[in-house]
Parts: structure tokens; sequence; C-alpha cells
């Protein structure tokens, strides 16, 4: 177990280093530089020198690179070039906002999806079943930043429910503000995570009833309700967990897109944000955050595998 | 020669493709969205870059989705966008299969340290989100369609090497391998012949999984001003546009987001015609959001 | 049992596993960000004492120097200045007590006011001034105010609260005093471009609270301000990057005013909503053409755009009705414009074809920022008319960044760029890259035409009627003629806000002057 976990954690830091050198390769070769946003777009080339200088981007790219490893090691991820700012501050603003989101995306996915798919695997060619079916097919089809636009139209504007930008109140300071603000991305996305979720919680509840001990509990005269619910989820959850685990790590810093159009201050708007300005500290800090964050994540899936059944640990 | 017996991954029951409602549906809308678009000239009565009408117009007889902001026909644009989408979309996903296949093949028959490399390039690939390394990659090489179809590529690369590779993982141990091995066969012989055509299946279910990510993706990065320059019409963009003009225009985005929807929606029935067919158990879970 | 014990773990990890995922953000959330000031609370008498303002531009540093059109939201709600200018830009005292140009135009005497009181603390000397002249006449770190600060030779302090400048040589009056309007006064130990990137240092009516980048800034009233009390005591800035979630911050009242609201929701909110429109002629929009590129090489390839430009219909079309068409550069009101020239930079395709007829090239290369939608409209447009002719434009779009870096280097064919400056006094349009004297990205070898610099040239010393005219005509004429900067039109720069808020003003540069507004 232990041996797991270190091999395991070798692999996450070595995919952080290697993901750090092939950031820092790419963002230098983007066109444009940082210094433009702050000398303005009238700078003579004196200015632009003196402000690069001031930045320290007239070091060769390898030494760049190797002062921010020294000094993100000890946990000082550099400083925005455009505002200043420390990263590790702006990455704790918009860490625990994209958290957020994605809790609130949770809850509302998996109060779809598994009551539809664990009854559409108890009826699967009733309507429900099919229904499902369908729903899934057009919302999977469905670019979800057009989604955002749509629920921004119709509650937003038509009915005037929400608010048509969102904001990032955390909730332990305002659960109805809170709840408010991020209603509408949450659902946008709560909605995509459902028809992906729906699938696999159809067919893991589907392969559980399957299973030879499902007789018996149903001899013992159970209501085929408490069938599904109690004894075929328990064992359809493993999967279940699985999926839900993956669409997290993508889903961190992945909804880019669906971020500007609420203009939600998520990691994924930080990242386009900064690229775009060419902040590289910043785009070098978040781009990693996502990256680790998506590591984490995998790993702690396989973890949940490797405990629960034996016979994966032998990776 | 091998017989068909010892060729796992090809059903030859009723419950292949053509059994598939699904696949019979995206295959014909598919053809449908594509001949509409071929004989695009010749059908459609208008310029699709002439801005000749009056701005923000609602849908009627003469303009079934209206006109944009600058005056020219939506439902014309569409289907030019429809092309250039899927334009974008089938040369990445080939390009991406292509390659991504190849390193799958190499990396399963050879191993070694040829696979730890490629593997390991492949999971840093993945574990960024597909949207942020396009924006990234985009932001490098500059605008336009060729950066756009790089990085639509480079996103699409790991799925068709993983499947690849496991499949030959799977295969290069049997015995009829063995084989051809022993009779003298080299790598490359065996490689083509035997392991290739065994993993196709899987790899065609990945191409069309493939090409609607990329339509999707492509709509992202559009939308994010990182797309297909202007005037030609691309569905991302021109739903950023409608997407300006929601407050007063809303028919314009709406039409938009459809049109994107359905050719997403043709392609994913496709594919899952496709996997009836081949059995392979692939599905798009990259989220594109 | 095996299986039923490691169900029963499965389950209790489960629950874990779902209970720490709902207990980190909780956890992260209570370490996280400080309470997000009042833009969800919204009780009736709290709310008189807050403006909460949205932008789509965030603010970036506090550096009255840089003057990126970022800036420009908080430049006089944190800054102090020598001199203001009001609607008619006639000269009003803001920290001076005085000024004094001298018979020859040699020399400019300030007196300073002596109750100025910096967000430091410190007092107001003659020391800081002379210091923030200083730092703006040297290229390295004047930034935006250096090229203007190029006409003074040397600053002294004569006396405690005296500051003389000696120009260079014999300055129109009018340049002297945008030299003192745009001047700000800072305290001198505050004063570089490190230490304004995160504090200000000035004495403006409003003092920074706390800043989120790319969320929101909050200012709060300095108290004893110079100029009397501050009407109202807070001022929230939250940054937007859509500018739809701008306009329905605005509509749905999270918003009391909106900075750079798009000229399509403008026209719809107007009923609605009170609104500034620019300072005419302070933000000009003009087609840069790159003397360096083919065909644009060839003068009467670039005349020939001058007929190309469908102006009216992209105020119509693209802006609303907002702004205006502009041909020449300046504003309205100033005094070089002349509409003598109107025939020769009218929109006529035909006359635009028949000048393209000798070109060495049919194509050519547009520019366009990606995250700019009216400028990629408006060239459109443009693209469109060409092509009516013959002439097959190209655009290409590039993300703000590369767009910037473009721009600078003098690296496309043609591109939107936006000019301030054109409603001061002409030689000020020189801190424009384009129509810089020397180093300019437009020209080969960065050198514009001898006749432009020299009616520039003469425009900065003469004070004499008949040589200003003279040189007014000179310069219109190269402008026209050699047609690197062909006038599209004149930027609106919108801001709209609630009708119970009074007092709400702009100045000359389009910077917001909240210090009276009130509910």
């Amino acid at each position: 177990m232990v041996a797991y976990l270190l091999r395991r954690s070798s692999q996450l830091l070595l995919t952080l280093l290697l993901s750090s050198i092939a950031v820092f390769a790419i963002i230098y070769a983007v066109p444009g530089s940082p210094e433009l946003t702050i000398a303005g777009p009238n700078a003579t080339p004196e200015q632009l020198e003196f402000v690069r200088e001031r930045l320290g981007l007239d070091k060769p790219v390898p030494v760049q690179y190797l002062k921010w490893l020294v000094a993100a090691v000890r946990g000082d991820l550099g400083h925005s070039l455009a505002s200043q700012v420390p990263v590790t501050e702006l990455l704790g603003q918009r860490f625990p906002a994209t958290v957020q989101l994605i809790c609130f995306t949770l809850i509302i996915g998996l109060i779809l999806a598994l009551p539809v798919g664990g009854y559409a695997a108890m009826r699967p060619n009733g309507i429900v079943a099919r229904a499902a079916s369908v729903a899934q097919i057009v919302l999977l089809a469905t670019p979800s930043f057009w989604l955002g636009i749509l629920f921004i139209w119709i509650f937003g504007l038509r009915l005037g429910w929400f608010v048509t930008y969102s904001d990032f109140v955390p909730f332990p300071q305002d659960p109805l503000a809170a709840v408010k603000s991020s209603a509408l991305p949450a659902l946008t996305l709560g909605l995509f995570m459902a028809a992906v979720l729906i699938r696999f919680v159809r067919s893991a509840v589907s392969d559980a009833l399957r299973e030879p001990f499902i007789l018996a509990v149903r001899a013992k005269g159970i209501p085929e309700w408490r069938v599904v619910t109690r004894h075929a989820f328990r064992n359809a959850l493993l999967p279940i967990v699985t999926v839900v685990g993956l669409q997290l790590g993508a889903f961190v810093g992945g909804t880019v897109v669906t971020e500007s159009i609420f203009n939600y201050p998520g990691l994924g708007r930080l990242v386009f944000t900064s690229v775009v300005a060419r902040d590289y500290p910043v785009v070098q800090g978040s781009l990693l955050l996502v990256v680790t964050c998506f590591v984490v994540i995998n790993m702690v899936v396989d973890l949940l595998y490797a405990v629960l059944d034996p016979r994966v640990r032998a990776d | 020669m091998t017989t068909s017996a010892a060729r796992p991954g090809r059903k030859r029951s009723a419950t292949g493709f053509r059994a598939s409602k699904a696949g019979i549906f995206g295959a014909t809308l598919l053809t449908l969205l594509m001949a509409a678009s071929l004989l695009a000239p010749l059908i459609l009565p208008y310029n699709p870059l002439a801005q000749d009408f009056p701005a923000l117009m609602p849908p009627s007889f003469a303009h079934l989705f209206g006109t944009d902001e600058l005056g020219r026909d939506v439902f014309t644009r569409v289907i030019y966008g429809l092309r250039a989408s899927m334009t974008v979309a089938l040369v990445s996903a080939t390009l991406a299969g292509t390659i991504g296949v190849l390193l799958g093949l190499l990396s399963g028959y050879l191993g070694g340290w040829l696979d730890a490399v490629v593997m390991r390039l492949m999971d840093m690939i993945l574990a960024f989100p597909s949207t942020l390394v396009a924006v990234v990659l985009v932001a490098v090489m500059g605008g336009g369609i060729t950066p756009l179809i790089a990085a639509l590529m480079v996103v699409g690369i790991p799925p068709f090497a993983r499947l690849t590779r496991a499949s030959v993982i799977s295969i290069r141990e049997r015995a009829y391998v063995a084989a051809q091995k022993a009779a003298g066969a080299s790598n490359v012989d065996i490689m083509i012949r035997t392991v290739l055509p065994n993993s196709v299946g899987g790899a065609a279910v990945q191409f069309v999984v493939a090409a609607s990510t990329a339509v999707l993706t492509e709509s992202g990065l559009s939308f994010l001003g990182l797309g297909l320059p202007p005037p030609n019409p691309a569905l991302g963009e021109m739903l950023a546009a409608g997407n300006d003009n929601l407050f007063i225009a809303p028919w314009y985005p709406m039409a938009i987001g459809f049109s994107i929807t359905v050719l997403v929606m043709a392609l994913d029935a496709l594919g899952s015609g496709l996997q009836q067919q081949f059995g392979a158990a692939t599905r798009r879970t990259a989220v594109v959001a | 049992m095996n299986t039923e014990l490691s169900r029963r773990r499965l389950l209790s990890l489960s629950a874990l596993l779902g209970g720490s995922m709902v207990a980190a953000p909780l956890l992260s959330a209570c370490s996280g960000p400080s309470a997000s000031p009042s833009g969800t609370a919204s009780a009736g008498a709290e709310k008189k004492n807050v403006i909460t303002i949205g932008s789509a531009v965030d603010v970036l540093n506090f550096d009255p120097y840089s003057q990126t059109t970022n800036a420009i939201i908080v430049l006089r709600l944190l800054n102090a200045w020598l001199l203001n200018y009001d609607e008619d830009l006639k000269p009003q005292l803001d920290t001076l007590k005085a000024y004094e140009i001298s018979a020859d135009r040699t020399k400019c005497l300030l007196t300073l006011r002596d109750d100025v009181t910096f967000v430091t603390g410190k007092k107001m000397t003659a020391d800081d001034v002379v210091f923030a002249f200083e730092r703006a006449r040297d290229p390295k770190t004047g930034f935006n105010l250096a090229s203007p600060s190029q006409i003074i030779a040397s600053v002294t302090s004569p006396a405690a609260n005296q500051v003389e400048l000696t120009f260079t040589g014999p300055t129109s009056r009018t340049l002297i005093e945008d030299l003192l309007v745009g001047q700000p006064v800072l305290d001198k130990a505050g004063n570089t471009s490190e230490a304004l990137a995160t504090a200000s240092a000035s004495a403006g009516p409003y003092r920074v609270l706390d800043r989120k980048p790319g969320q929101s800034l909050t200012l709060e009233a300095v108290p004893n301000w110079y100029r009397g009390d501050v009407a109202t005591k807070t001022i929230e800035l939250r940054i937007f990057t859509d500018a739809k979630a701008l306009t329905s911050g605005l509509e749905s009242g999270a918003l009391d005013l909106a900075v750079y609201v798009p000229p399509r929701d403008g026209q719809r909110l107007q009923s609605r909503f009170n609104f500034l429109d620019s300072f005419p002629g302070s933000a000009t929009m003009l087609l840069r053409v790159s003397t360096k590129t083919a065909p644009f090489s060839d003068r009467t390839v670039r005349q020939a755009l001058w007929h190309a430009i469908d102006r009216d219909r992209m105020v119509r079309d693209v802006l609303f009705g907002f702004g205006g068409a502009a041909a020449l550069p300046w504003g309205p009101k100033s005094p070089a414009q002349d509409s003598s020239y109107t025939d020769r930079i009218d929109y006529n395709l035909d006359k635009a074809k028949a000048m393209l007829a000798g070109a060495s090239q049919l194509t050519g290369k547009a520019m366009v920022n990606g995250s700019d939608p009216v400028s990629i409209s408006v060239m459109q447009i443009i693209q469109s008319d060409l092509k009516k002719i013959g002439f097959d434009l190209q655009i290409e779009q590039v993300d703000a960044g590369a767009f910037q870096a473009r721009l600078v280097a003098g690296d496309f064919g043609v591109v939107l760029g936006q000019m301030g400056g054109g409603q001061l006094s002409l030689p000020r349009i020189t801190q424009n890259s384009l129509f810089r004297l020397s180093n300019n990205p437009l020209w080969p070898n960065g050198a514009p035409p001898k006749a432009y610099v020299d009616a520039i040239t003469a425009l900065t010393s003469d004070e004499d009627q008949t040589k200003r005219q003279a040189a007014f005509k000179q310069l219109n004429d190269v402008i026209v003629e050699e047609a690197w900067a062909i006038g599209t039109y004149f930027v609106p720069q919108l801001y709209m806000y609630k009708k119970e808020l009074q007092n709400v003003k702009r100045d000359h540069q389009n910077a917001l002057v909240l210090d009276r507004a009130t509910f």
C-alpha cells in the first residue's frame, strides 16, 4: 500500500515537473509580451526595454525557468506581471470559486443522474429510460456554452429569476446569495455532467442488478425499489465514483468558455485572461494548479479502486 | 492469411451497424449536411459574405434564420459554417487518428523505453483540459486555420494512441502472432498485417468521437476569438456575435447553437452505430465547456 | 463475510469521499477571500453612500503616468493635478494657486497650494512637483507623459512653494497649458512605477481600500480633501470580462454606473439611464496604414482608402448612432478642423477604384484584435466595400497580446487603432506611435514626411495666428496626401448610469469625475 502510494506520488511529481517545463517553453514562444500591457500601446522601444528589465524578462529563458523553479519549490510562485499581486494570492481567490462551482455542479448532476439512471436501469424499456436516452444525446451534443446563453436568455432575461452574471460568494458567508449567484452556471454544467453520468449510472446499476446476490435479496421478498436503491446501488457506486472523479478532474480549468459567458471568476478564465495578457507567472501557476488537481483526483480515484479491489493493486 | 474466426473485434451478427437506429440516423443526417454544404453555392440564393440586407432582422421566408449584425443572411452563413466546421473536424481527426494509431502501434508493440516516453507524453497532454491546451497552442502559433487544426490534432492524439496500444498489447501475446514470428515475418509485417486490422474498429469509433469533440472545441475557441479569421463564417464566432446581440436579436444565437448541436448529434449518432458494429467502448467524456 | 465487509468499507469510504468533497470547499472558502463588499447586499440607507461601478477593463496599476485605457477609470478618482480643463478646454486651477507664463513663452512659474496632503500622509511641497516633472521627462520612466514633456529643458524650485519650468524654446501657450493639465502630483517617495503598481500616492478624492485583480477594487473617500467634502463615501469597481454581463449588471440594478457600455446596448438603454458620451475628439479611430508593406507603400493606393471607408454606415450600423464620422484626426472643435477637405476624403467607391488601377497588387492584409467586436465589424465593412471594387483585403485575427506587439512594431498592412489627444493642441498627437516624429513604426527608417515634422515643430513654438493657420493647413495637407493615418470615426466611450445618481461628470480625457456625485 505504501509502496503503491510512493510510486504514484513520484509519478505525480514527474508529471508536474515535465508539465512545468512544457508550459514555460510554450508560453515564452508566444508572440507578444507583458511589458506592452504595462507600458501602453504608445510605448517607445526604450520604455519597453526598461520594463522588460524591471520584470526580469531580459534574462535567457532557461535561467528564468530555474529561478521560477527554485522559488516554486519554496512555495513562491512569483508575482503577476500585470498587477504585481502574488500568484498564490490570485490562485487563492480563484480556486475556492472553482471548487464551489464544481460542488454545486456535482450536486445538481447527481440529483439528476442517480434517480433517473437508477430508474432507467430498473425499467430499461420504460418511458423514463427512453426519454433519458434522448435527453442525453441532445445534451451531449449541445455546446455547454450555448446552453449557458440559453439559460441566460430564459431565466435571466425572460423570467428575470436570476441576475445574468455570476459571482463568487463563499457559501459559509451567505448561503442564499451563493446559491443564487452561481445557479445558472451550475445548472448549465450540472446538466452536462448529468448527461454524462446517466449512462454510467444506468449501466453500473444494470450490471449490479445482474449479480447473483440480487436473486437472494429478491427472494427475501424485499420490494424492487429497495433492491435497487439499497443493494444494487452499493455495488454500482464504485464505477460511478470513478466517472465522477474523472469528470471533476476535467472540470477544474476546463470550463473556461462557460465561465466567460457568466463572468464567473474561476480558474479556467484566469488561465485564458493571463494567456491573452502574456502574464507568464500567472499562466504558469494556474496551469500547474489545474494539472495538479487533475492528476491528484485521478490518483485518488485509482487509490479507491486499489483499496477496494485487491486485483488492481498489481499495477 | 488470417481467418475471420481469429479476428476479434468484428461482430458479424444482426446487431451490427445496420441494426443501429442511431447509426442510420447519424449517417443519413451527416450525408444530408455534407451534401447541403457542398452544394451550397448552387442551391442557396445568397452569398454568405454579401452585406446587402438590413441588419438583425428576425426569421422570415426570405431569411430563414434572419440576418446578422452586418446584414448578411444567417442561414447561408450557417451552412457555410457547417462546411468549415466539418472540414476542420475531419481533417484534425484524420491527422490525430493517423499519428495516434501509429504511436499506439509502435508503443504497444515495441514496448520498452519508447512505450514509457510516449505514454508519459500522452499523459501530459491529457492532464490539461483540451480547451486550455487549444487556447495556448493557438496563441503560440497565431490565428488562422492551420494553428486551429494543429491544436485540435494535438488534443485528439492521446485517445487514439491509448486505445490502439491497449488493443495491440492484448493481441501481441496471442498464438497466431507468435506463429507468424516463428515463420520469420518481420515486426513491421506483423504490425501491419495482423495487429493493425484488429484495432481499426476502435479507431473508427474514436475517429467520429474525435471529430465531434473537434467541432465543439473549435466552436469554443472561435467563441473566444481564437478561431477562423473573419469574414469566413465560423459557427463559434457567429455564436459569439450572436451572443453579443442576445438582448436585441435572440433568434440569432439560438439558430447557431441549434445548428452546432445538430452537427454534433449527427456525428455522435454515427459513432453510436459504429460502436454497435465494432463493439468498442470509447465514449466522449472529455469536457468541452 | 468478505463481501459484506468490503461493501461496508466501500460505503464508509464513499461517505468519507463525499463528505470531504463537500467539506473541502467550505473549509477553503472559509479561509478564502474576505467578505465581498456590497454587490449583493442592498439595504436602502447603506446604498446611498456607495456607488457601484462596472467596467469591462481591469485597473492594472495606480500609475497616472501609465494612462492606458484601463487606468482612465480611476485616474481622476485617485490623483490630483496641477490644472484641469473644463468642457470648453479652459484651464481651471487644481493644486496650483496660480501660474504665470513669461512674455517670451520660455518659462512658466507655478505657485502651489499649501493645503494639499497626499494619501501617504505627507503634505505636498515643491520637491514633489519637481520630482514629478523629472520622472515625466525621463523617457524610460515617463511612459505616456514622456513625449509631451520633452518641451521642458529644466525644472527648478526658486522658492518654497514655487516651481519654475524652463522650456527648450518659445512654446505655444496651449501646449504649456496642456502640459500642466496633464501633469499629476504625487508624493515623491511613492512616485515610481514599481510602487504605484500596488499603491496610489497622490491626492485625489478617493484612496484604495481593497483590491482583487480581475475582480474588484474598492475605494473610500479621503477625509479633509483639499477641494471640499467628497459627496459619496465608497466607490466599488467591479470587473467584467464580458460586455454583456456588464450591461446585464446595469439593467438589473446591481450596478449604478457602467463604463464603456457597447453602443448597441447604449442605444437600447438610452431611455432608462443617463449617459455621458466621450469628449469630442478625445478618442478617434484611425485606419493606420503601414507604408512599409505592399501594396500600401504606393501613395495612390493609400489615398484610395480615404474613399473606400463608408463612415456613415459604420456610425449607423456598428456604433448605433453614437460617436460620429471622423475624417481628420482632430475633434470637431479643434482649430485645425477644416471642412474644405470634405470632397478630398468623401466615400466614393468609383474614385477609389480609379485610384487603385495602377496598384502593384490588388491584395493586402488587415489585422484585427480578436477581443474587439466593434473593430472586427468595421474591418469587415471595409473588406466588403474593397471587394466590390476588386481589392482583396484579407483579415488576420490575432489575440490581444499579439495584436499589441505587432501594432507597436508596425507589422501589419492596415489596422484600426484608436488615438488619443486629438482634442488637445496638435503637437500632443505625437504621443501616439503613428504620429511620432521619429521611430515611427509606420514609415521606413521611422521617419514620417518632412512636411509633417515641420508643421508640428511650427505649432510647438509659434503663437502667431497667421503662422499657426498656415501650419494647420500644411498638417492637413500632408496627412491627406500621404494617407498613413485615415480617420474613420470618433469612438463613443459611453458611461451609463442610474437616473437617481447626480453630478456624474467626466473630464476632457473621459476620466470619471465623481467627487460631487451622489444619489
